[in-house]
């Protein structure tokens, strides 16, 4: 593949045209938050958490491939401002309580949060009643985790093809359903795979919370990525 | 019609060829045969497509007029946007509630009788108006709604009862005639037209020589953006592929906008031709009008215009019925719910041009853009340009509504200042201006020097005049009610953030918001509008931007200020500094 310079922040770097641009940025070792993202996966533009500006225009970053001589801003304190809003925003949408968490360790949302160097939310918290969905035979649904990422509903099907998890209603009102007849036959991989792809806590497996100790898990041991303090 | 469920379900999918394409049909027809669709109709529908039933329901819950849940055999659409509750909407919903023995939002038991709220039906003209099973019914008052929830609870059809005022009433409006179109004034687009004209001169032409006229025309999109309609023809015309599509957009949902009713009522014709030059230019065999679910009683007329259409040329177009979502009159939603699926905008580029519906160029444009495009091909361009400003030639179609004394159709060209449309309209003591809908501008009526076009004051037709008598934070609280309502949910700045603003105005109103409140909000209006997915989120904020900037005490009145004793102007990084310092020598000593 072709390689093409591109800016990021006024510094040169070389990647692959037409690669994405939070690979290509990250192949140069800068870090774009992001939660819906996810590598080698068709793109799905839901969370916006990875939004910089592309020659002047603010863009969603996973949205976008590289192409020759792309000015990008990446670490401007605006821009690391405005993605840490969106977090604080999808903390207060849903309830997030951490410690609680059979995610906690494992969790890209509280990750990322966590790289932002998010101490609280500047919106108020809104407390919704979410219910927590116990219908399914093998799969729990944490409403008040869910982040709306669209990961399950687009990324994810059985083996014969057919989506188990789809979004119903809109706006405010918009959640993660499961089709309870085919989330019975689901194979055990399957299942490991419905939770692995979920950025939060909201897909649990019944009777598996907390394989792993609190601790030794994944972002307990390596942060997600790291910020540069951005320019004043 | 078969009325047995299963038996129906079964021959509806093999009449639709099992397309999934076609689904919003498909729920239709089983919503109008069983007045809604039951879990059971999901079941069967879903084996029938081969598809799971979560995948269906994700369409199925997205759009408002589709009902999971007995809604009634008569189901009654309110308009509630704010011209409908200035014009008496409140009055009229009371007579019905009290009528019918039931609240907002729910079924009549007794008479198998629902009564709904829907934002704008585009009859803000000649509102309160409400649609009965899809019939429209106008100038409503809490006696008519009386009469007409008596007649209904005796059984008598909706139909029947169109044009009828009131039992004591003589006067009766002619059958069909509940809708007006009255037009105030007409220029270019409506003066009298030769019927075929259009076309007949663009067959003549090549491809590139009607892209060419039109640039040379300056038309811009009439849907509000105002992407150069050429531009965007010539980037689908380039691109390669076996198929192009054509496809009209006629979601006309913002509110207080209607002019496409009457393009779609009276000058059909002239869309069909302008769609079948588009066709030419782009080279395209087919063409799409998506028609919003509140102008379905327009389909029967639409029809027969079409059926004479089809006899005389070789283009093809079909129509596709929404199922209510203003999102959808975002043209990458628009295609989205072409295609059976919800209406969420997809994720650009690809822009439409390139891959469209099912994955071909198409072209989108608005009801007005086609028609502008039939009348440019009948006169030439340079008649079209002599009108307007610079960046914004010709003249346009605007909806007026709102507290003036003639209401209607007007065409106007580009740069009529704010001074003679108040003149024009009649407005009486007029306070605001909403200029292009809850997305657009809200502007004092002294700001009489303001230019409507593209440089100034960019519409999609809509202006609503608001008198002296109107609050205008309930305005901007009904706006924010609609965006939140109305946004589709899958990008988090826009589900969660109109919440956020919402709740703000409604603190401003309850007069519990502090001055600290208002500068966060800014900041967060900033956000939304930068990190949004599509043009829903992008433009969600402007009621609150734009009234800030029209009427500034507006908000300083209501606000309480920040008490001299707390501690407001709390600087998290300052005061966790230390601590700060302290722990990273620490991290980096062990």
């Amino acid at each position: 593949m072709k390689e093409v310079s591109f800016k990021i922040d006024g510094k040169t770097y070389k990647a692959p045209l037409g690669e994405n641009l939070i690979m290509a940025a990250k192949r140069n070792g800068v870090y774009i938050p992001t939660l819906c993202y996810l590598e080698g996966h068709p793109c799905l533009g839901t969370c916006r958490v990875c939004t910089i500006r592309v020659n002047g225009r603010s863009m969603a970053a996973c949205t976008l491939t590289l192409t020759e001589n792309m000015q990008l801003e990446v670490n401007t304190s605006e821009l690391q401002d405005m993605r840490k809003a969106i977090v604080e925003l999808i903390f207060v949408e849903g309830n997030h309580f951490c410690p609680a968490c059979e995610k906690g360790g494992d969790c890209q949302l509280q990750a990322v949060a966590y790289a932002m160097d998010m101490r609280v939310a500047r919106f108020h918290y809104s407390f919704s009643p979410y219910r927590i969905h116990y219908e399914g035979k093998n799969i729990i649904l944490e409403h008040n985790r869910c982040m709306h990422c669209k990961r399950c509903t687009n990324l994810f099907q059985d083996d014969q093809g057919y989506k188990i998890f789809s979004f119903i209603n809109r706006g405010s009102k918009t959640r993660v359903m499961i089709d309870l007849d085919r989330e019975k036959l689901l194979s055990a991989e399957k299942l490991r795979e419905a939770k692995q792809l979920c950025p939060t806590g909201a897909i649990l497996l019944q009777g598996g919370g907390f394989d792993r100790a609190i601790g030794t898990r994944q972002y307990d041991q390596r942060p997600i990525g790291v910020i540069p303090k951005g320019e004043k | 019609m078969d009325t047995f469920l299963p038996s129906f379900i079964e021959k509806l999918v093999i009449q639709y060829q099992g397309d999934k394409c076609t689904l919003l049909n498909m729920l239709w027809d089983i919503q109008k045969h069983f007045d809604y669709v039951s879990e059971e109709a999901v079941a069967h529908l879903a084996r029938n497509l081969n598809i799971s039933q979560i995948d269906l329901q994700d369409t199925l819950t997205f759009y408002h007029f589709f009902h999971t849940r007995p809604a009634g055999k008569v189901k009654i659409y309110l308009d509630t946007s704010v011209t409908a509750v200035h014009q008496g909407q409140a009055q009229v919903q009371a007579a019905f509630e009290k009528e019918l023995g039931i609240v907002l939002g729910e079924v009549s038991k007794d008479y198998d009788i629902g009564l709904y709220a829907t934002p704008c039906i585009g009859l803000s003209d000649q509102g309160p108006a409400c649609l009965i099973n899809f019939l429209p019914f106008t100038q409503m008052t809490a006696k008519r709604a009386v009469f007409i929830a008596r007649q209904l609870k005796k059984g008598i059809s909706p139909q029947k009862l169109l044009g009828c005022l009131g039992r004591k009433s003589k006067k009766r409006l002619r059958q069909g005639q509940e809708v007006t179109n009255l037009i105030q004034r007409k220029d270019f687009l409506l003066n009298d037209r030769v019927a075929g004209a259009g076309l007949k001169k663009a067959m003549q032409k090549t491809p590139e020589d009607i892209i060419n006229n039109i640039k040379i025309s300056g038309l811009r999109g009439r849907g509000g953006a105002g992407f150069p309609t050429w531009k965007k023809w010539e980037l689908c015309r380039n691109t390669e592929s076996d198929t192009h599509y054509v496809i009209c957009n006629a979601d006309e949902g913002e509110p207080g906008t209607f002019k496409d009713r009457l393009l779609l009522t009276k000058h059909a014709p002239m869309l069909f031709e302008g769609m079948a030059i588009t066709g030419r230019a782009i080279g395209a065999q087919e063409g799409i009008i998506y028609l919003r679910a509140e102008y379905q009683y327009l389909l029967p007329r639409l029809s027969r215009a079409l059926t004479i259409f089809h006899k005389k040329y070789l283009f093809r177009i079909r129509i596709q019925i929404g199922a209510g979502a203003y999102v959808c009159g975002e043209e990458t939603a628009l295609l989205e719910s072409l295609e059976g699926k919800r209406g969420e905008p997809r994720i650009r580029p690809p822009f439409p041009v390139e891959s469209g519906y099912k994955g071909r160029p198409t072209v989108i444009n608005n009801v007005e853009t086609f028609c502008t495009v039939t009348r440019i091909m009948e006169k030439g361009p340079k008649k079209f340009c002599d009108k307007g400003t610079e960046q914004s030639s010709g003249t346009r179609l605007f909806s007026l509504s709102g507290d003036i004394l003639k209401p209607g159709i007007y065409e106007w060209p580009f740069g009529i200042t704010i001074s003679q449309i108040l003149t024009e309209v009649r407005a009486r003591d007029a306070l605001a201006l909403q200029i292009g809908g809850p997305s657009g501008t809200l502007i004092s009526a002294h700001e009489k020097e303001r230019k409507i076009c593209f440089e100034d004051l960019a519409t999609g037709g809509a202006i609503t005049v608001f008198s002296k008598k109107r609050d205008l934070l309930q305005i901007i609280q009904k706006h924010m009610e609609f965006f939140v309502n109305e946004s589709c949910g899958c990008c988090s700045p826009c589900r969660a953030g109109n919440v956020m603003l919402l709740e703000f105005v409604q603190m401003l109103k309850d007069r519990k918001a502090h001055a600290r409140n208002l500068k966060n909000v800014l900041q967060w209006c900033r956000i939304i509008t930068q990190t949004s997915r599509c043009g829903l989120g992008q433009t969600s904020s402007n009621p609150i931007l734009t009234a800030l900037k029209s009427f500034p005490e507006l908000f300083h009145n209501f606000l309480i200020p920040d008490p001299k004793d707390g501690v407001w102007n709390f600087d998290l990084k300052m005061a966790t500094g230390k601590y700060d310092q302290i722990f990273e020598k620490n991290e980096h000593g062990i």
